[in-house]
């Protein structure tokens, strides 16, 4: 394995077995996270990003759900033949995650410099007094004066709370940072100054970033890398250069043409008609194809493979869409 | 006097009492809107957008203003008379999974109103008028029976939609009816409202923080914060020249798409908070980089800088060179 | 096209209720529960019929038989068949248990709801509501039936008034958070009174609670009547109360055990069952319909 990778899934299939059904949630993911490399994940509800982020940290509830095959590497490690303590030194200490929701994800009766002591005493041998410097330090560093290490997460703003959460997640200095739709629940102003936040983090620390989001934009702004997932599959992926100039797989072009720009007046929005298709009861062939205006025969009866179409590009389509010339 | 505007509030203030001091949620906001256009309202959290549709619904009992709606006081009436105007007046709601029982079937929610009004005569008559409502807002017929957790987000706002229009309402104020749906369902549920809005010569307040979807949907637009409007234009003068500070780090701060727009975020520093008490000042004034003494000593009002572009700011004129 | 075809999920019509009805089908213990309590809600339904002797006959012949063939579950010192006498006591434990409530359960129930839903009632109801919270349950149910006199009325009134500060308790916290839900909001803009808001919307959205607090204090009533009759304060005799049948029989412990260990377990099988129907109807209701 290339000595720059730092993250590595091989064909990730992850199920949630229920009482009647079967929910295909990750249906055969691949893909490579290298260092310092800044890697954004998109897809709607229901297409699995999430599930692949837990994945990871072996987070998924089981039961129902379970990691069906496939291999994670970190740093050439196989993760999932590690035991829980093993993963257990791994979480917050390699791999941090953050998620959406700022309110839910402190724990209001404790302080929030209690909190990113506990992450730091978790993984280091630290006196108290050391992991409280470290905790003052943090919040430093996030943008939060130092004192209010004290205070309750009632005490902070729904924008302050996550750069407590950001801080918590970054105690340990880890190599790869999962942020789960960090901005959705909060407002436009506070979205752009924790992404800003997020991306010099980043820089002086130096770590992976997997961000996960349904906005285009905000890929745009934080990513190097995207990759565009849907009913489990990852359909097209590449340099978000690449990726945004020339889009090729229908499913992301129609996700293009739904949102309405600010620098272009459209009359009407163009949604992609249907549904995503139910998880526990997919299509063979194609997941997309009953949406697809591209569709041909070969899309009812076979799945796609990821193949590369130009340099950093690569799509998983028999008849993408071909770039006007 | 407000010949063909479907309604018009003026200087409409809605306050709470709070154990802390008193929340000015909505500060002496005034607009018209004209019948079959949509007012776009924005800003962030506790900007008052929302409370300012419900107060305009007396879903919140207004504190002082007037309301009229198509030409008609309602500022003062009482709850009786209001009763029959709630055929004219509706919502739709932000959170299609919180603004639906879940122990109701898609037929009992989207008839509820005509039980409300006594509306239809039989049975029958209930049936066709649903399934024509169904059929309006694109939700298959044999889904009547289903229950709200059987069903995704863009289907159950779509039950919201039918249970708004069932009744004909000429006006609606949506209460950003497409913030919990997906880019995909988002756009078909716009597309849905705009048609309605076609067929149906309706007045929409559209209450949202998403710029992009008010640009699309919207004829003009509000720019509040912390309760006081800010900006009022028209949706594409608004987003040709923006001449508030805040209007513009509010437009700066989306996420672009498009990689070759270079423009850049200019930042506001601090945090919202809360106008409780609110010193009379200009609002945004301690995040503002051009605020000068005389943003912190009164409060700018809303004036007319250039034909139907209204702003609230001291320096508006200097800083835009107008 | 989609691979299971064959499975088909039905769309429509899987009302909250149909579901929590087919998740609760799934809990075997649950669902034994509940035909253990038909079957006995049966027995007492048809004592008549199925009672081989007449509880009251006595036959001093066949005083403190240990149970044999011809008296399943022994006789008492008054020559009484106790299986008549289980079977036709077990009227009263339904009765009383079901009775009660059912009577404290729509009061409290009622009262919960008109606090919760406006403001202006909710100190009045739950602070006199407390008085009767503040005394020390046998202690209340005591005094009761001794002002009221020991009839199996009383007991029922005496037991209702007891339980029905815990409903209204519990009614009225599910009540305020409904209160804030959007949907109450939707119907309040639709135009919906507030009749129909309490009746179409809030009610029912508060029944789960409420219907498993139900079943789990049944077990608790019959509990608590048995204790009544127990120390004589309850159904007097020659009736043929569990409880009192235990009292009966404490003299003959060391002798015949069966007199006085029957009825017991009688009463801790009625109360098993509905302790863990209550734990299934509590699990089946728990929202997480997807699983």
């Amino acid at each position: 394995m290339d000595e720059n990778t730092l993250l590595k899934i091989d064909n990730l299939v992850v199920k949630y077995f229920l009482r009647k059904s079967t929910v295909e949630a990750v249906n055969g993911v691949s893909f490579e996270i290298k260092k310092g490399e800044r890697v954004g994940l998109v897809g709607e509800t229901g297409a699995g990003k999430t599930t692949t982020a837990l994945s990871i940290l072996d987070l998924v509830s089981n039961p129902p759900g379970r990691i069906v095959s496939g291999d994670i590497y970190l740093n050439g490690e196989n993760l999932r033949q590690k035991s829980e303590k093993e993963m257990r030194k791994i979480r917050g200490n390699d791999i941090a995650m953050i998620f959406q929701d700022p309110m839910t994800s402190l724990n209001p009766v404790l302080t929030v410099g209690d909190q990113i002591m506990e992450v730091v005493r978790l993984h280091n041998d630290m006196t108290k007094f050391e992991a409280m410097d470290k905790a003052k330090e943090m919040l430093e560093l996030v943008g939060i004066p130092g004192e209010r290490y004290l205070e309750y997460p009632h005490q902070f703003s729904g924008g302050m709370k996550q750069r407590v959460v950001i801080a918590i997640a970054l105690a340990c200095n880890p190599k790869l940072l999962i942020a789960d739709e960090p901005t959705s629940a909060l407002d436009v102003t506070i979205q752009a100054q924790v992404l800003d936040l997020i991306n010099e983090l980043r820089n002086r620390l130096g770590m992976s970033l997997l961000l996960i989001t349904h906005d285009l934009g905000v890929v745009a702004e934080t990513c190097d890398k995207v990759m565009i997932m849907y009913a489990g599959h990852i359909v097209e992926s590449g340099t978000v250069d690449k990726v945004y100039r020339n889009i090729m797989h229908p499913y992301t072009s129609g996700l293009f043409n739904a949102i309405p720009k600010l620098d272009e007046d459209t009359d009407r929005l163009q949604p992609i008609k249907g549904m995503m298709p139910d998880p526990s009861n997919l299509p063979e062939g194609c997941a997309f194809c009953d949406r697809c205006p591209n569709a041909v025969e070969a899309c009812k009866t076979r799945k796609p493979e990821l193949v590369q179409v130009e340099e950093d590009h690569m799509v998983a389509c028999f008849n993408p869409i071909k770039k006007e010339a | 006097m407000e010949n063909n505007y479907m309604l018009s509030v003026k200087n409409l203030k809605k306050y709470f009492n709070t154990p802390t001091g008193v929340l000015h949620a909505v500060d002496d906001v005034s607009f018209d809107i004209p019948e079959g256009t949509t007012l776009g309202v924005v800003g962030e959290s506790g900007c008052g957008k929302s409370t300012l549709g419900r107060t305009v619904l007396h879903l919140h009992k207004k504190t002082s203003g007037q309301i009229f709606f198509n030409g008609k006081d309602i500022s003062e009436i009482n709850k009786h008379e209001f009763h029959e105007l709630r055929k004219e007046m509706q919502i739709i709601f932000q959170d299609p999974f919180s603004s639906i029982d879940p122990r109701m079937s898609v037929r009992q929610l989207i008839a509820e109103p005509l039980k409300i009004f006594k509306l239809c005569k039989s049975k029958e008559e209930i049936e066709k008028k649903v399934k024509e409502t169904m059929d309006t807002v694109g939700l298959a017929s044999r889904l009547a029976d289903s229950y709200a957790h059987e069903l995704d987000g863009g289907r159950r706002q779509r039950i919201g939609i039918g249970r708004a229009i069932i009744l004909d309402p000429k006006f609606i104020v949506c209460d950003e009816p497409v913030s919990a749906l997906d880019v995909s369902i988002q756009a078909q549920i716009l597309n849905l409202m705009q048609d309605l809005q076609a067929e149906r010569n309706l007045t929409y307040i559209f209450i949202t923080h998403n710029l992009s979807v008010v640009k699309h949907i919207s004829n003009d637009i509000m720019v509040m914060y912390l309760g006081c409007a800010v900006e009022k234009a028209s949706s594409t003068e608004l987003f040709k020249h923006q001449y508030h500070p805040y209007t513009k780090a509010l437009i700066s701060a989306i996420p672009r798409v498009n990689l070759d727009d270079k423009s850049v975020r200019i930042p506001i520093k601090g945090e919202l908070v809360s106008p409780i008490d609110p010193k009379d000042q200009c609002r945004f004034a301690p995040r503002c980089e051009y605020a000068c003494d005389k943003c912190f000593a009164s409060a700018p009002t809303l004036e007319e800088v250039e034909p139907g572009h209204f702003v609230a700011c001291h320096r508006v004129r200097e800083l835009n060179n107008l | 096209m989609a691979k299971n075809d064959a499975y088909k999920k039905k769309e429509g019509g899987n009302s909250q209720f149909k579901m929590v009805w087919i998740k609760l089908r799934e809990n075997k213990f649950a669902m034994a529960s509940l035909f253990i309590l038909i079957a006995v809600c049966l027995v007492a339904l048809f004592a008549p019929l199925i009672a081989p002797y007449d509880y009251t006959k006595q036959n001093y012949e066949e005083i403190l038989m240990f149970p044999c063939l011809k008296h399943p579950f022994g006789t008492d010192q008054f020559g009484r068949d106790i299986m008549s006498r289980i079977i036709w006591g077990s009227r009263y434990t339904i009765v009383i248990g079901v009775l009660t409530m059912v009577v404290s359960g729509v009061i409290g129930t009622v009262l919960g709801i008109l606090a919760a839903y406006y403001p202006k009632l909710d100190n009045p109801i739950m602070r006199f509501l407390d008085i009767f919270s503040s005394i020390p349950d046998m202690a209340l149910l005591m005094c009761l039936v001794i002002i009221l006199g020991t009839s199996m009325r009383n007991m029922i009134i005496a037991l209702g008034l007891y339980y029905i500060p815990g409903y209204a308790r519990l009614a009225r916290s599910k009540v305020l958070t409904l209160r804030n839900e959007e949907y109450v909001e939707a119907s309040i803009a639709l135009g919906a009174s507030d009749g129909r808001i309490l009746m179409s919307h809030i009610l029912p959205n508060s029944l789960a609670p409420i219907i498993v607090r139900f079943t789990m204090s049944t077990g608790g009533c019959i509990l608590e009547a048995a204790s009544l009759s127990y120390i004589g304060l309850g159904i007097q005799p020659p009736e043929p109360e569990w409880g009192l049948m235990i009292s009966q029989g404490k003299g003959f412990l060391s002798t015949n055990w069966y007199y006085s260990i029957i009825p017991g377990l009688c009463i801790v099988l009625v109360s098993y069952c509905l302790n863990y129907l209550g734990d299934g109807l509590r699990d089946a209701l728990d929202p997480r319909l997807n699983y």
